[in-house]
C-alpha cells in the first residue's frame, strides 16, 4: 500500500472515530439517546452552514469539475454558481419550509399537504432515488481510492462504503456534522495552498497556460462567459436540472430539519455559499491547466487533473488534498446513506405502527438499515459501475415534481388528485424519455430527463390547479404574514 | 494578476452577486407579504 493511501485512510479513521467516540461519550454522560436522524434539531450556523455546504460538494465537483473544465474551460464554474443558486433557494426557501412545518422527512410534508397514500408513494421512490446516489457514491469513493492505491475499483469502493457507512453510524447526522466541520478546513487549507503552490511547479507558470489557449485561439477557455452558445447550452442547464432537483432532495432537507430555527437557516447562506461555490475554482483550474501539458493531456479528460495533482505537487499537499476531497465524498455519501434510512424509518416502518418507535428503538432500526444500504451498495457497486453522471441525471428527474407539488401545497392550494396527476405523469415521461426513443422522435434530444420533466410537472401543477375545485387552503394560507418567502 | 487569481476573485464576485440578488428579491417579497 503506497504513503498517500496509508496516511489518507489514517485521517479519516482517526477523526471519523475521534469524533464518533466523543460524540458516544457524551451522549452517555447526558443519559440521552443519539438522535441520528435530526440530532435533537439544534444545529447552528457553523454547523449547518457547513453541512448544507460540504453534502452539495459530491464526486461531481471533484472529478466531474476536472473533466468538463478540461473540455470546456472556465465556463465550468457555472455548475458551482448553480449550486449556489441553489443553496440561495433552500435558505431563503425550501429549507427554512420544511424547518417550520416541523417534519422529519420529504415524504412526511407530503403526507401532511395531501394524503397518507402519497406519502408512501413518494416515500418509496425517494428511498429509492436516495439508494441510487449511495451506489454511485460508493463507485466514486472507489475512484479517489483506486486513483491512490491501485487497486481495481470494484474493490475500492467497498472500502470507500464501508468508511461511509462507519461515518454515518456512529452518531448520525450529529457524527456527520461535526466530522464536515473538520474536514472544511482541512479541505480549504488543502485547496488554497494547492492553489497558490500550482503557480510555482507548473512548467511554464500560469502565463504558459494563457499563452497556450491564446495561441489556439481559444481564449474564450479562460473566462466564464465562454461563449454565448455555450454559456446557454451549458450554464443554464446545469442551473435548471440542480435546483429543481436538489432543492427538496431529502439529504439537504434532513440537513435543515436538524436546524436550530429557520433564522439560523437563513444565516447560514452568507457561509454556505462561499464554502460551496468557492471549492470549485482549484479543480476548474487543475483542469484547465492539465489540457496544457502533453504529458497529462494524452491521458483524456477524466485521468489528466488527478494525474497532474500526484505529479507536481509534494507529497505532503497530495495526502491533505486527497484526505480533503475524501472528506467531501464520505460527507455526501453519509448523507445520502442516512437519508433513506430515515425515509425507511418514519415513512414505511414507523407510519405502519399503532404505537410509536422509542427513541432507542428508532436509533437501532436507522442504524441497522443504514449497514444493510452500505452493505448492499458495497455488493452493487462490486460488480456494476454505470456512467456517474448519466446516472445522477436520472435519478434527480424522479425528485423534480415533488419540488411543484411542495411549493402548491405550501402556498397556493392542495388538490390531491392533481398532486397524484403530476407525480405520476412526471415519473412516466421520465421512463419513457429514458427507455423509448421518444426523445429523437420528438425532435428533442437536446433536452435531459430533469429538462422534460421539470416541464411536465410545473405545466400538470399549473393547469391542474387553475382547473382544482374543492381544495385544501394551502398550509401557509392560515397565517398571511408568514406566506410566501416570508419567516 | 495570474489566471488562478483572477477566475478565483471572478466566482467570489458572481457568487456574492448571486447571493445579495436573491437577498433583495427575498426581502422584497417580505416586504410585500407584510403590506398585504
Amino acid at each position: 500500500m503506497n504513503t498517500i493511501l496509508v496516511l489518507v485512510l489514517a485521517y479519516n479513521i482517526i477523526v471519523i472515530g475521534g469524533i464518533g467516540k466523543y460524540l458516544s461519550w457524551r451522549t452517555s454522560q447526558q443519559q440521552q439517546v443519539t438522535d441520528m436522524a435530526l440530532g435533537g434539531r439544534n444545529a447552528g450556523v457553523a454547523m449547518f452552514s457547513v453541512t448544507i455546504a460540504i453534502t452539495y460538494l459530491g464526486s461531481a465537483h471533484v472529478y466531474g469539475l476536472m473533466e468538463m473544465s478540461f473540455s470546456l474551460g472556465a465556463v465550468a464554474l457555472w455548475f458551482c454558481f448553480a449550486h449556489t443558486i441553489l443553496l440561495c433557494v433552500i435558505c431563503l426557501g425550501t429549507g427554512r419550509w420544511i424547518r417550520r412545518t416541523g417534519t422529519a422527512t420529504i415524504p412526511e410534508l407530503i403526507g401532511k399537504l395531501y394524503n397518507k397514500k402519497l406519502r408512501i408513494y413518494t416515500a418509496c421512490v425517494a428511498a429509492m432515488v436516495v439508494f441510487g446516489l449511495v451506489t454511485l457514491e460508493a463507485q466514486t469513493l472507489g475512484i479517489g481510492i483506486s486513483a491512490m492505491s491501485g487497486w481495481p475499483l470494484g474493490w475500492s469502493a467497498v472500502i470507500g462504503a464501508a468508511i461511509g457507512t462507519a461515518y454515518v453510524c456512529m452518531g448520525g447526522i450529529k457524527q456527520t456534522m461535526w466530522v464536515n466541520l473538520v474536514n472544511a478546513v482541512v479541505m480549504y487549507v488543502a485547496v488554497i495552498t494547492a492553489g497558490i503552490y500550482l503557480a510555482y511547479v507548473l512548467p511554464e507558470g500560469w502565463g504558459g497556460v494563457v499563452q497556450h489557449y491564446e495561441n489556439r485561439d481559444e481564449a474564450f477557455k479562460l473566462s466564464i462567459l465562454s461563449k454565448p452558445d455555450l454559456l446557454v447550452s451549458f450554464a443554464l442547464a446545469a442551473i435548471f436540472s440542480v435546483v429543481f432537483s436538489q432543492s427538496v432532495n431529502q439529504q439537504g432537507m434532513q440537513a435543515a430539519m436538524s436546524a436550530k430555527d429557520e433564522k439560523t437557516i437563513q444565516r447560514s447562506l452568507w457561509i454556505a455559499a462561499p464554502i460551496n461555490g468557492l471549492f470549485g475554482v482549484f479543480p476548474v483550474l487543475v483542469g484547465i491547466a492539465a489540457a496544457t501539458i502533453p504529458e497529462f493531456a494524452q491521458l483524456g479528460p477524466k485521468l489528466a487533473g488527478a494525474a497532474l495533482i500526484i505529479n507536481l505537487l509534494p507529497t505532503w499537499l497530495v495526502v491533505l488534498l486527497q484526505a480533503g476531497f475524501l472528506g467531501a465524498l464520505l460527507s455526501t455519501f453519509a448523507m445520502s446513506a442516512l437519508a433513506p434510512a430515515t425515509i425507511f424509518a418514519k415513512d414505511i416502518v414507523g407510519l405502519h405502527l399503532k404505537a410509536a418507535l422509542t427513541p432507542e428503538s428508532e436509533k437501532k432500526l436507522i442504524r441497522y438499515t443504514i449497514i444493510t444500504i452500505g452493505f448492499v451498495a458495497a455488493l452493487m457497486t462490486l460488480f456494476f459501475h454505470p456512467n456517474v453522471i448519466l446516472a445522477i441525471t436520472w435519478l434527480f428527474a424522479w425528485l423534480v415534481p415533488f419540488f411543484f407539488i411542495i411549493v402548491a401545497g405550501l402556498f397556493w392550494k392542495r388538490s390531491v388528485g392533481v398532486a397524484k396527476l403530476v407525480l405520476f405523469s412526471s415519473w412516466l415521461v421520465n421512463l419513457l424519455w429514458s427507455f423509448t426513443p421518444l426523445k429523437a422522435y420528438l425532435g428533442l434530444t437536446m433536452l435531459e430527463n430533469a429538462h422534460v420533466v421539470a416541464i411536465v410537472a410545473f405545466g400538470f401543477t399549473l393547469v391542474g390547479n387553475i382547473g382544482a375545485k374543492n381544495c385544501h387552503p394551502a398550509l401557509f394560507a392560515k397565517k398571511p404574514k408568514s406566506m410566501a418567502f416570508a419567516g | 494578476m495570474n489566471l488562478a487569481a483572477e477566475l478565483f476573485l471572478t466566482s467570489l464576485v458572481t457568487i456574492a452577486s448571486i447571493t445579495l440578488f436573491f437577498i433583495v428579491i427575498h426581502a422584497m417579497i417580505n416586504k410585500r407579504g407584510e403590506k398585504k
